[in-house]
């Protein structure tokens, strides 16, 4: 799995495709590409691989990195992790690269066999390059060539190019190789679509949406009458969709996912009741416990807030297992529940958790707007008000660059925001799958498969970015419209925390007589939310804080009313 | 089941089984190791041949054998089974030879290679034929027959193949044979185009229901009725094949390994054009939707309809079914076939109704293929120039569309295929072209944001000759898209406002001359005021209107820079920017004008009103700052209004200095003020409550000259006269009545009042001309009693004026009209007459009195001096008579005079030349006639002092007629030389005047306070006005109040006493001991004043009637300090 790094703002930009030198990317344009094109094994490396490198990993000098206090940046680790030592097989490719160049060069030489043997021996990285050869000098018509693509692919997954993989293999499943091949690719692709981003338009929409796989049984038929059954119900073809369902072997991983999709189609028809059974059907009938548990789980938590079962809600929340520093959104969610339970104390706690730095990004403003919900219901007017400060002050400047219409790629503080939804996620995280697969293809000696693998992630990359510039300007108009909408809320819970204090003050002053003792009791005790300094992650949301409710005591403002 | 059949089967089964066991080992994680062994192909190919070399072996071994074992069972039962073996041995061989000579050529087998083959196929026929000959009885003679049957096939023996079938079909009926046999004789004759008997062959499978075949002979059947072109019978028998339910795998040879359902399914396309000739294109989707049992399987129909649509040019159905197919596919060389095909179908209908999803499938097929490294780069470059010129085509084409429907719905459907296309083909010759293009869309579609934004991003990159239009376009997009703002979100909102700003203020930089700037300038300004950045708006618009104060626009820009002042509540700025507009003549209409006068008076209403909300909490800092700030805005409306507030504030605070200094500030700064009215009514009202009766007198005037129409102002006039009358300012109060009298509102009966007011007034002052001609103005319009006062008053003021013969002229008029009744009725008639009788003959009396002897006497001076006696006596009589008091008085006095004057006419007269005894008895005679005169002289004088007692005359003018001789009998008024003054404005200075009358304007009818202000002003010395609130007093005060309205009385009389008039103190002290006769003060008082008039008893007696003596301040300060020192004096005597 790859982790979710922190972005550095070049990055992101680069993403965007907003700078200037990606799209003057010579890559990108008809002169470049042919050069690649040239097989040649002149491609200027150097230059190609430092403007590509530009925009995803490089640092642009006018730029000061997001963790710029931290003195290993997330960043440098990333790059050190995938830095050219820390491949296995980079360090032995030298002494082999001479045999291999030298078969490569040879009249006569099997490159078949030769790569079979690599690959038999796990020898993946020789494996390529022999069965490349291969597949360039010999037509589809060979007996071997299927077979030879098939190994060329899996070698290439073995070796760490999971995307390349699946082109290869995409493309051959394509062609209706023999069912052995089929259907140890779609193994493959079963296994990726489960583990790794990946292009879902090779996988999903061509391997498995556009073909008949009637020869494929077992688990692996369920992987595929799941996706295909998605497919068409995701384009209106419920009947189709239902006869691949019915076809998946209950009680199976891909027939929870099915009744997964099933319910998200009863809360689209708010069949909501029914929903809540299938939820807890997978949840209860699913042996693995893995993140799409914990999703079906956080779904389950959602309707269960919104029939207002506040108890229920909490306790399913609870037992999602993704680790507590991946789950800034359910923390805020729990605080909701809490708060709409009237726990105001356990639903401060749980944002307090958000003070803590691994959630530095996590914020939403909808944290603060929660924040002074729940001072308000406990009358801590001025407190309240703080909030809606504080609201102001950590989106200021993302609102008046809002306001200013100044471009995505310039706030930051909302696209670290943005980079945390689901879909800019996933895209993300594909993204830099892509990125550190095609650092690992440049540390290839120059060849022709270097230069057609690096076609494939250039091209690939070029497209992500393209999707990714798209989603990220949508998702960018629709989170500052959300931040203009909060900001709007937030006038208004401040007309609404005056409108408060005031009635407040009117119904303490109509009945002083019968609180003033217990506002004695309560005005001396600390009100509370002390910060200790220091965060444990395991007890981010066990946190509660001492928040006392002080409608019953007289405060300082309450003087200004009398 | 045949072997070959079998064996394929089994390998099936096994690999199933293997695949299935491979699976489920490898399910956990990624696979290790894979299914595949690396052959030789030479040595697999030798290995094959020994294979079959040794099955060659094998099967000719089985053959000898068989025969053997033929030999042996001639006569057994089983034989011809053994035959029906050594046959199929035979042609088991017969492919063992057939593969061995293949292998060893490896090329297609000639002629003359397969003869071996062959022999050995004629010699397994030839076994049958041999069964079929030997063994009648045999029991599987229909198997033989049809194994021979298809040997004769493989042989090229149709005819006896076909005789073969037959003699299944007519021999052995309930053979298991005999459906195969009819449909492999269909099959026959189907290729032999006899489509009829191939039909009854196929139909007769029919009658065989369980068996497989008839699945193909309905599939077959079909075909024959498409090749007779019966496509409906035909479509009908491929449905019934794809909605059967097919459980067996079809077992009939030839028809192994083909999909029937499927195949079934494909050629329904075949027939459906046909069939639905008039059937729309999506009836086909639906139709084939309904059969198809997938998705792959539909993509295969509709690949086969739509290209057989497309061949018969049937281009819409053809292009509809492609688009189709183009939403379900993601093969990019199939999108890239289905939009080539597309293209060609819209180009051949020339219509482009849904271009906009074919744009949508180009890009999607030139997607894939573009970011493919399986597609060459010259088939992209060549594709990607194709479809950019046909996507260039469609989507223009489609802009035309939309500009001659000139509808939203097809300029939204161009602007989403520009979009396409722009996000696509970014490196388009034309790109700039469709850009502008896709706004023009965007703009006609009402997508106003998006527009905007195109506009400015093609503005913006032509940064050199930044394009006008362009740059326009997008203020005006903006600007549109603000105007429908509801069906913006929070972030386009902003968006479209800061792209307005943005552009409109580059528009004006780079075109300031042109016709456009005033209304781009208008609407950046505008959207400041939009998103609430109120300052910046009225910045802005101060600006739009400075330099354009004509435009049209202006007018409303004037009204959003008030409305944005009015937002921030600036009601400073809003007054100031209001004045200024209001101070420049060429701005506005005049309703607008109005209106921004009425928004700047409501603003500074509102300023006003928060610091009288201040002052109201706080009123002594309060009212001191809205003074100062009235001080500081002085001119202005906003002082006006501070001072409007301190006034009314002032009166509801009760501070009367206060609202006397605002109003007073108000009158002099603000003459014209538009609440001037109000202003005075609320002084009027205030200075009535407070009983400050001259500054009272001085409103009413005030309030009478500024608004003469006003129903009051004639009312308000006519009182000020009055007021001022008692204030004895004459001149003032006539002023005031002649108002009055000029205003015509006198029609309530005090027109005659005010007539005689106005004479007594001038009187006073010795105005006799202006008496007279206010008399003589009125005369007429006076009542019959009025004409005799005012014409008795003429004749008096004429006689004054020594004109005896107009004073004569009136009084004729006079008299000849007065009767008693009317004098009884009318005292001041009466009196008025009696004085004009008096005075008329005043000239007689001096004239009689100038008659004097000279040295001798004169008979006639004599006779003359004694007729005038009697002429003027009876004169005076006469006077008498009217029962005047003070003319009464007078002529009784007058009386006294001529007889003593006379006595002594007599006494001083000469003495005549008479001898002495005559001189003694004319002495004596002389004397008693003097004595005579003394007589009646006496009587008169005594009666007029009698009569004075009597009427307890405290008159000065009338003392000498009553007290003593004539010339010492004249004393002066009781409280002769006291100063007095004048307090209109000064009671402020004098706390204790400034209390009073506060309280009394808090509460206006408070007889105490009202006592409290009469003594005060007696303190201050305004006998006068304290004269008035003493009247005033006593008419508020309630009968019950009798020792208070005695106070008052008291109060009343002091005051006449200070101001020198005796006869009304006295008039006032009596009415004071009338309602309280227990009134020390007044008893003290009255009884003073008669001492001092000589009522000397009257005196003794009120001084006898005195109980206490020891008074408090306040009553010793409502005694006259002459009376007190009287009466102390007396006491001082009595005591002695």
């Amino acid at each position: 799995m790859i982790i979710f790094k922190v972005l550095s703002p070049v990055m992101i930009m680069a993403l965007l495709g907003f700078s200037t030198q990606v799209q003057a990317l010579p890559f990108f344009n008809k002169k470049n590409t042919s050069t690649l094109e040239e097989k040649s094994g002149k491609v200027d490396i150097k230059e190609k691989k430092t403007l590509f490198r530009i925009p995803f990993l490089g640092k642009n000098k006018d730029e000061k990195p997001e963790a710029q206090q931290n003195p290993e940046k997330e960043e440098e680790k990333d790059n050190k992790k995938f830095s050219l030592s820390n491949i296995p097989f980079v360090k032995s490719f030298t002494k082999k690269s001479g045999k291999i160049n030298a078969d490569l060069e040879k009249k006569g030489v099997d490159y078949f066999s030769e790569g079979y043997q690599c690959f038999e021996k796990k020898d993946y990285d020789s494996a390529v390059h022999y069965l490349y050869a291969y597949l360039n000098s010999h037509s589809p018509d060979d007996t071997d060539y299927e077979w030879a693509e098939f190994f060329f692919g899996i070698s290439l997954e073995k070796q760490g190019l999971s995307h390349a993989s699946v082109d290869v293999l995409s493309h051959l499943v394509g062609r209706k190789p023999n069912p052995k091949i089929t259907s140890y690719s779609l193994e493959l692709f079963e296994v990726i679509t489960r583990t790794l981003p990946y292009d879902r338009d090779k996988v999903i929409n061509q391997v498995l949406g556009d073909e008949e796989y009637g020869f494929v049984e077992g688990n692996l038929m369920d992987f595929i009458n799941y996706h295909k059954g998605v497919f068409d119900w995701e384009h209106g073809f419920y009947m189709w969709g239902e006869g691949h369902f019915k076809s998946l072997k209950s009680g199976s991983y891909y027939y929870y996912k099915y009744l997964y999709e099933k319910t998200l189609l009863d809360i689209y028809r708010n069949n909501i009741d029914e929903a809540v059974l299938s939820l807890k059907a997978i949840l209860n009938g699913m042996k693995e416990n893995d993140r799409f548990k914990d999703e079906v789980r956080q779904t389950l938590g959602r309707l269960m807030y919104e029939k207002e079962e506040y108890k229920a809600a909490t306790a399913v929340y609870h037992e999602i297992q993704a680790p507590i520093l991946e789950q800034a959104e359910n923390l805020l969610e729990k605080a909701w529940i809490h708060y709409r339970a009237g726990n105001y104390q356990k639903a401060m706690g749980l944002l307090y958790a958000f003070k803590a730095p691994s959630f530095r990004n996590c914020f939403t403003p909808e944290y603060y707007v929660l924040k002074s919900l729940i001072y308000k219901e406990v009358c801590h007017y001025q407190r309240a008000m703080d909030v809606i400060d504080e609201f102001k002050a950590h989106y200021g400047q993302a609102l008046d660059m809002i306001y200013n219409r100044e471009e995505a790629k310039d706030n930051r503080s909302l696209l670290l925001v943005i980079l945390n939804k689901r879909n800019i996620k996933y895209l993300w995280e594909f993204m830099s799958l892509l990125e550190k697969e095609f650092a690992l293809v440049q540390t290839f000696p120059e060849s022709d498969l270097k230069a057609y693998l690096s076609k494939i992630y250039e091209l690939e990359m070029k497209k992500t970015g393209n999707e990714f510039k798209y989603k990220m300007q949508a998702e960018y108009e629709e989170m500052a419209n959300s931040l203009l909408r909060y900001e709007e809320e937030s006038h208004l819970l401040e007309y609404e925390i005056g409108l408060d204090m005031y009635q407040r003050v009117q119904e303490y002053h109509y009945k002083k007589n019968e609180t003033e003792a217990k506002a004695e009791n309560v005005e001396h005790r600390e009100v509370a939310y002390r910060f200790q300094g220091e965060f444990w992650n395991n007890e981010l949301d066990d946190y509660k804080v001492n928040l006392p409710n002080k409608c019953e005591c007289s405060e300082e403002w309450d003087v200004f009313f009398k | 089941m045949t072997t070959k059949m079998k064996i394929q089967k089994i390998s099936w089964m096994v690999f199933a089984i293997l695949s299935l066991s491979w699976f489920c080992l490898n399910q956990a994680g990624a696979r290790e190791s894979f299914d595949f062994k690396k052959t030789d192909q030479a040595v697999e190919q030798k290995k094959y041949l020994e294979k079959l070399e040794d099955d060659f072996k094998k099967v000719d071994m089985a053959i000898a054998n068989t025969k053997t074992l033929i030999d042996k069972s001639r006569t057994r039962p089983y034989l011809p089974e053994l035959y029906l073996r050594l046959a199929e041995l035979y042609i088991e061989k017969s492919r063992i030879v057939y593969f061995i000579r293949k292998k060893q050529e490896e090329q297609a087998i000639k002629s003359l290679k397969q003869v071996e083959a062959k022999s050995l196929k004629i010699q397994a026929v030839e076994i049958y034929q041999r069964i079929l000959d030997a063994f009648p009885d045999f029991e599987e003679r229909d198997k033989v027959q049809f194994f021979m049957a298809h040997e004769y096939r493989e042989l090229g023996q149709i005819e006896d193949m076909v005789k073969c079938y037959k003699e299944i079909i007519s021999r052995y009926k309930k053979s298991k044979y005999v459906p195969e046999s009819y449909l492999l004789l269909g099959d026959y004759f189907n290729n032999n185009a006899d489509f009829e008997t191939a039909i009854s062959h196929y139909t007769a499978v029919m009658n065989y229901p369980e068996s497989p075949a008839v699945v193909i002979a309905r599939y077959k059947l079909a075909w024959c009725h498409i090749n007779k072109k019966e496509f409906d019978k035909a479509i009908k028998l491929f449905e019934t094949c794809v909605g059967a339910n097919i459980k067996n795998e079809l077992d009939i040879d030839t028809y192994r390994s083909v999909d029937i359902k499927l195949e079934a399914f494909i050629d329904m396309a075949y027939c459906y054009p046909e069939c639905y000739r008039d059937a729309k294109p999506e009836h086909a989707i639906d139709y084939f939707k309904k059969y198809a049992w997938s998705r792959p399987v539909y993509t295969t129909v509709l690949e086969k309809l739509a290209y057989r649509y497309f061949i018969k040019s049937k281009w819409e159905h053809a292009s509809v079914i492609y688009r189709q197919l183009s939403e379900l596919q993601h093969n990019p060389d199939k999108l890239i076939e289905y939009a080539k095909n597309t293209f060609e179908c819209v180009h051949s209908m020339g219509k482009f109704d849904e271009a906009d999803k074919d744009m949508a499938h180009i890009i999607k097929a030139l997607k894939l293929q573009k970011y493919s490294v399986y597609v060459p780069e010259e088939e992209k470059e060549k594709n990607l120039l194709e479809f950019e010129k046909y996507s260039r085509n469609i989507v223009t084409r489609l802009h035309e569309k939309a500009r001659n429907d000139k509808s939203i719905e097809s300029f939204k459907c161009a602007a989403d295929s520009y979009k396409l296309y722009l996000d696509f083909y970014e490196e388009s010759p034309v790109y700039k072209d469709m850009e502008a293009n896709y706004a023009e869309a965007l703009f006609s579609s009402n997508q106003y944001l998006a527009a905007g934004k195109i506009y400015e991003k093609m503005a913006k990159e032509n940064a050199i000759k930044v394009p006008r239009d362009t740059l326009y376009s997008s203020v005006l997009s903006y600007y549109s898209a603000l105007k429908k703002k509801e069906q913006l979100n929070y972030y386009e909102t902003a968006y479209a406002r800061d792209g307005l700003r943005k552009s409109g203020k580059l528009f004006v930089k780079n075109f300031p001359n042109s016709n456009s700037v005033q209304d781009v300038l208008f609407n950046v300004a505008w959207v400041a005021y939009d998103e609430g950045e109120y300052e910046k708006a009225i910045g802005e618009f101060s600006e739009f209107i400075k330099k354009y104060p004509n435009a049209p626009s202006a007018k409303a820009a004037v009204h959003l820079v008030l409305d944005a002042y009015h937002f921030r509540e600036n009601y400073d700025g809003m007054i100031k920017f209001g004045n200024e507009v209001l101070a420049k003549n060429n701005l506005g209409d005049l309703a607008m004008r109005t209106e921004v006068r009425e928004i700047v008076k409501s603003a500074e209403s509102k300023i006003v009103s928060s610091m009288t909300v201040a002052a109201a909490n706080d009123w002594e800092k309060g009212s001191s700052d809205l003074a100062q700030f009235a001080e500081e805005n002085k001119d202005s409306g906003i002082g006006e209004q501070a001072l409007l507030t301190l006034l009314v504030s002032g009166k509801e605070k009760g501070d009367l200095a206060m609202v006397y200094s605002s109003a007073s500030k108000l009158l002099a700064q603000y003459p014209d003020s538009e609440k001037m009215e109000s202003t005075l009514n609320v002084m009027i009202e205030t200075m009535s409550n407070a009983h400050q009766f001259r500054l009272l007198a001085k409103y009413l005037e005030i309030y009478g000259d500024k608004y003469p129409k006003n129903k009051n102002s004639a009312e308000f006039i006519a009182q000020a006269g009055y007021i001022r009358e008692i204030l004895e300012e004459y001149d003032q109060s006539n002023t005031n009545f002649e108002k009055y009298l000029r205003s015509g509102a006198t029609q309530n009966g005090n027109m005659e009042s005010t007539v005689f007011a106005m004479a007594g007034n001038e009187m006073r002052l010795h105005h006799e001309d202006r008496a007279i001609s206010i008399l003589e103005t009125y005369r007429n319009s006076l009542s019959a009693s009025g004409q005799i006062r005012a014409d008795a008053l003429i004749s008096d003021l004429y006689i004054q004026k020594n004109d005896p013969v107009k004073a004569s002229t009136y009084r004729l008029k006079a008299q000849s009209a007065y009767t008693p009744a009317v004098g009884k009725k009318q005292e001041e008639v009466k009196t008025a007459v009696a004085g004009m009788m008096y005075n008329s003959h005043n000239k007689d009396f001096e004239k009689y009195m100038q008659i004097s002897l000279a040295s001798k006497i004169d008979n006639a001076v004599v006779a003359e001096k004694a007729k005038t006696l009697e002429s003027l006596e009876k004169a005076y009589l006469s006077i008498i008579a009217y029962e005047s008091g003070v003319w009464g008085l007078k002529a009784c006095y007058r009386s006294y005079e001529i007889n003593n004057e006379f006595a002594d006419f007599l006494k001083n007269a000469p003495l005549p030349d008479l001898p002495s005894d005559q001189m003694d008895q004319y002495h004596k005679i002389l004397d008693q006639k003097i004595e005579g005169y003394r007589d009646k002289a006496n009587q008169f004088q005594e009666a007029c002092a009698a009569q004075a007692k009597k009427w307890e005359t405290c008159d000065p003018e009338l003392a000498a007629y009553f007290v003593g001789s004539k010339n010492s009998g004249r004393i002066s008024s009781f409280s002769s030389g006291n100063a007095q003054t004048d307090i209109s404005e000064n009671f402020i200075q004098n706390g204790k005047l400034k209390q009073v009358h506060e309280q009394l304007m808090q509460k206006p009818g408070d007889s105490d306070r009202m006592i409290l202000l009469a003594k005060g002003y007696i303190d201050a010395r305004d006998y006068r006005q304290a004269i008035v609130i003493a009247s005033k007093a006593i008419d508020e005060m309630k009968d019950s109040k009798k020792s208070l309205k005695a106070v008052a009385h008291n109060l009343l009389g002091l005051s006449y006493l200070y101001n020198q008039n005796d006869s009304l103190a006295k008039d006032a002290f009596k009415k004071a001991l009338k309602e309280d006769s227990k009134c020390e003060s007044a008893k003290i008082n009255l009884a003073a004043l008669f001492r001092h008039y000589g009522h000397t008893d009257k005196a003794d007696d009120l001084c006898d009637s005195l109980r206490n003596t020891n008074f408090t301040e306040d009553e010793n300060s409502a005694i006259h300090p002459r009376a007190k020192e009287m009466y102390n004096d007396k006491n001082r005597l009595a005591h002695n």
